[in-house]
């Protein structure tokens, strides 16, 4: 998934957990796919900083 | 009857010419044929022709004898700059003479080279009027030069001291430049002149991309018979000629026609060659000044590169450093957000969950008995009314703590 999708999944699953959209049945099971889709653009993120990083210092 | 010997006759005759022809007289005519004969006598045939049809009006045999003829060639030569030869107009002044055995000539006293040099203006004129006509004088003066002169055909004779002269100043230069020079031979004087230098100039027009320039020279002699150049068919092959004609024909006083046409007309073939080197020359030297220019203002470019990239080398972090915070804090929003909203929500179901607890315990029976109610059952039924109960019943009574059995009395 992309930096992008992530975030419009993270946005969708933040706004039906304020309109009390989801079951709490659900809820944990939601938050711990938020939670993953958040540690995974925070992994994309840092990731393409060292890329951005290595491209413009190689010798570093 | 009587008569005369043919010797008389002649005599008689030849005495009727001396006598009318005292004085010299001046005549106009063309020298049809002659040359210098043994004992330096020139011998030759002045004729009349019609203009218009060309045929022939008159003819007479010339004689110029060796001394008159040694004084006169000089000046004729010096004057016209060009020999005594078939096709020359001329004004002479003659004796007419009438001899015995060899009959009806005239001696050549004198020659007027200016006549001879009018006919020459005048024939020049008539070509130059005829280009003109054509539209075609100017053609090959305004081709542009080539921005190298590098690789020269030559029309000229192999054996002209022009060609030599040419070669030696040109391929023996002092900058070290590299010529590539071929000679397309010519014949340079005489009647075959405009043949063979048509001839050489259609070789090099079959392969004009090969060519830079075209160069025609010939050596400059004591005397330089120019006349043969002067030739319409020649002057229009040139004008019209696709690369640029130089000329260096070896005269010192007027100029050929072919010298009106040509691209660029010099005295001699060293003259040429001359040109030629300096235009090359000159070329380097702004070869070499636009290599400067080049490479100076590629320097300044590069430094400027340089800079933006210096420049972009330090923004660039800064900008993604700026998208990376700004994403990082966007994520902690969200989890932010998620993370209360799911505390409060587990809150408010938990405090929903107290509510109904309490509710629920308040309606604990066990509440109400250890308050002090009590239940009561008959046969295992709950007693709500007292109708429901005859004397004598045995009920049941359910405290806080334990059951008591009763009999009802009333």
């Amino acid at each position: 998934m992309t930096y992008e999708e992530s975030m419009k999944q993270l946005e969708t699953l933040a706004q039906q957990m304020e309109r009390g959209e989801l079951p709490i049945d659900a809820l944990a099971a939601k938050l711990k796919e938020a939670q993953l889709l958040i540690s995974s653009c925070r992994k994309q993120l840092l990731e393409a900083d060292e890329q951005v990083k290595n491209i413009l210092n190689p010798d570093a | 009857m009587d008569s005369l010997s043919l010797y008389e006759l002649n005599n008689l005759v030849s005495s009727v010419i001396e006598q009318t022809f005292e004085d010299d007289v001046w005549v106009r005519g063309e020298l049809l044929e002659g040359r210098p004969g043994g004992g330096g006598h020139f011998y030759g045939e002045l004729v009349e022709k019609d203009e218009l049809t060309g045929g022939l009006l008159a003819k007479a045999r010339i004689t110029i004898w060796a001394r008159t003829y040694s004084l006169l060639r000089n000046r004729f030569e010096n004057e016209t700059g060009q020999t005594l030869k078939p096709g020359l107009k001329l004004l002479l002044k003659v004796k007419v003479c009438f001899h015995e055995q060899y009959g009806y000539s005239l001696n050549v006293v004198d020659i007027d080279p200016s006549f001879t040099l009018g006919d020459m203006v005048r024939r020049r004129q008539q070509i130059i009027a005829q280009l003109e006509k054509d539209g075609v004088i100017d053609d090959n003066r305004t081709l542009p030069l080539p921005t190298l002169l590098k690789r020269i055909a030559v029309v000229s004779s192999d054996k002209a001291a022009g060609y030599g002269d040419f070669c030696d100043q040109l391929l023996n230069n002092e900058y070290g430049l590299y010529f590539d020079v071929r000679l397309f031979p010519a014949l340079m004087q005489g009647a075959r002149v405009e043949e063979t230098i048509l001839s050489a100039l259609d070789k090099i027009a079959l392969q004009d991309d090969r060519w830079d320039a075209v160069v025609i020279i010939r050596g400059g002699g004591a005397v330089s018979d120019l006349s043969d150049f002067d030739s319409y068919n020649l002057a229009s092959a040139i004008a019209q000629f696709p690369l640029p004609v130089f000329t260096g024909i070896g005269h010192e006083r007027d100029e050929t026609v072919l010298d009106r046409v040509a691209h660029t007309s010099l005295k001699t073939p060293t003259a040429v060659a001359a040109y030629i080197l300096d235009y090359q020359v000159a070329h380097l030297a702004r070869l070499e000044e636009i290599q400067n220019i080049l490479v100076q203002s590629s320097l300044r470019k590069l430094e400027r590169e340089h800079q933006r990239l210096d420049h972009l080398s330090t923004t660039l972090p800064l900008s993604f450093a700026r998208v990376r915070d700004r994403q990082e804090h966007l994520l902690q929003q969200i989890e932010e957000r998620m993370h209360t909203n799911v505390s409060m929500r587990l809150e408010r179901e938990n405090y929903r969950l107290q509510l109904l607890e309490q509710r629920v315990q308040s309606l604990d029976p066990a509440l109400l008995l250890r308050r002090g109610y009590s239940i009561t059952l008959c046969n295992g039924v709950l007693v709500t009314s007292a109708s429901q109960l005859k004397e004598g019943d045995v009920i049941t009574t359910q405290l806080a703590n334990g059951k008591l059995s009763s009999k009802v009395l009333a």
